[in-house]
């Protein structure tokens, strides 16, 4: 197992640094002992025989620095030593580490507020069974708006819908829809909900799964008033208590007496991403 | 030729430094000087070299150390090849010859 002695010798000299350093320390004395009693076997000085030893093998303070170097955990003493000198550093000039960290956490704060804004508005993908295949189609060249309250789309007419709905060949299914914000109840129980007007085949298309009821189909349109609509899960956990769906229940939107034929599963909550 | 072996290939120092602990265990200078000795003084290895090659070999497995007494009553750690070692001097000795022959081979050719 190469690898794990690495790994262990490493951790060794890491913690028990100045054991494995006198270590090393006594092998090269000894080294350099050994060599120049040779040389002084054969007549020469001390002196003179730890000279030449010196320069036939190297110095041997720059040998201990190759040996030390050539470790993987000097580089991590390496990086430890200059964290700490950099601490150091800053804490001389606590101005200028205050303007630093200042600087950095404003900057990385704008960035994680940009961010959380660009994910929530574009990076997201509506909770439909394949997001990715679906495709906007709408008319860009408006050198006028539409009428009404919905003028985003205000250029396409029903009939110009019918068209593309009948003779579109790009897509596996189209459907059309509108946001309007609408009253539900009476009187002084009136409230404002956002409405989601959808062509026939709108959770066909999406491939929304049915929770409670029945969705609506293409049979179901047409009818002008609405009578038949399809509520979020939400809706109708806070506003309906969750209860059975029956022809009986009724909710009047704008004066008029609409059919809850179903309820949406809990993800889906319209074509809105964020 | 001082020196002149730090040219060489990275694992040649490592194979002469095996091949001097297959004949005993050896401490540091008398490994250098063992390969001295034999090469006739064509080979002199530097102290940083060699201890490098060392503990590169020790953390392969290839050698272990030891502390123990010379003849001359000095401490010295010794090194010994372990079963690793050997089974790396064989394999290597093996390839040198290999490509020694082939170098011969190639240089010979009219």
């Amino acid at each position: 197992m190469p690898t794990l002695r690495t790994i262990v010798d490493g951790l060794r000299s890491l913690f028990r640094k100045q054991r494995v350093d006198a270590e090393l320390d006594e092998e090269l004395r000894g080294f350099l002992e050994m060599a120049a009693e040779e040389k002084m076997k054969q007549g020469a000085g001390r002196k003179e025989a730890l000279r030449a030893v010196r320069l036939e093998r190297g110095n041997l303070e720059a040998a201990k620095e190759v040996v030390r170097d050539a470790r993987w955990e000097s580089f991590v003493e390496m990086c430890w030593r200059d964290l700490r000198f950099a601490l150091r550093t800053l804490r001389k000039s606590p101005g200028f580490a205050a303007t630093a960290i200042v600087t950095l956490s404003l900057g990385i704060g704008a960035n994680t507020a940009i961010f959380m804004l660009l994910d929530a508005i574009r990076l997201r993908s509506l909770p439909v069974q394949d997001p990715q295949e679906l495709a906007e189609v709408r008319i860009t060249d408006s050198g006028h708006q539409g009428m009404g309250l919905n003028q985003q789309y205000g250029e396409l007419t029903r009939p110009l819908w019918q068209e593309i709905r009948d003779h579109q060949q790009s897509f596996s299914g189209v459907f059309a829809w509108s946001v309007n914000l609408r009253y539900v109840g009476r009187g002084s129980e009136m409230r404002h909900f956002r409405e989601l007007r959808v062509s026939g085949d709108f959770f066909r298309v999406l491939g929304i799964r049915l929770w409670r009821g029945r969705l609506l189909t293409p049979e179901d349109e047409g009818a002008c008033p609405m009578t038949r609509a399809v509520v979020s899960n939400p809706y109708w956990q806070n506003e309906l208590g969750g209860r059975v769906l029956s022809p009986a229940i009724k909710l009047v939107v704008d004066n008029e007496l609409v059919e809850i034929i179903g309820v949406t599963p809990p993800g889906f909550y319209g074509m809105v991403v964020g | 030729m001082a020196d002149k072996q730090s040219d060489l290939v990275q694992g040649t120092l490592d194979m002469l430094i095996l091949k001097t602990l297959d004949l005993e265990p050896m401490h540091g200078y008398g490994i250098s000087a063992r390969i001295e000795q034999i090469s006739k003084g064509v080979f002199r290895v530097n102290a940083g070299s060699l201890f490098v090659a060392f503990q590169r070999l020790h953390r392969a497995g290839l050698i272990k150390g030891e502390w123990k007494a010379t003849e001359n009553g000095r401490r010295a750690k010794y090194y010994v090849l372990t079963e690793q070692g050997r089974k790396r001097l064989n394999s290597e000795t093996r390839e040198w010859g290999r490509q020694v022959a082939a170098i011969a081979r190639i240089l010979e050719a009219s």
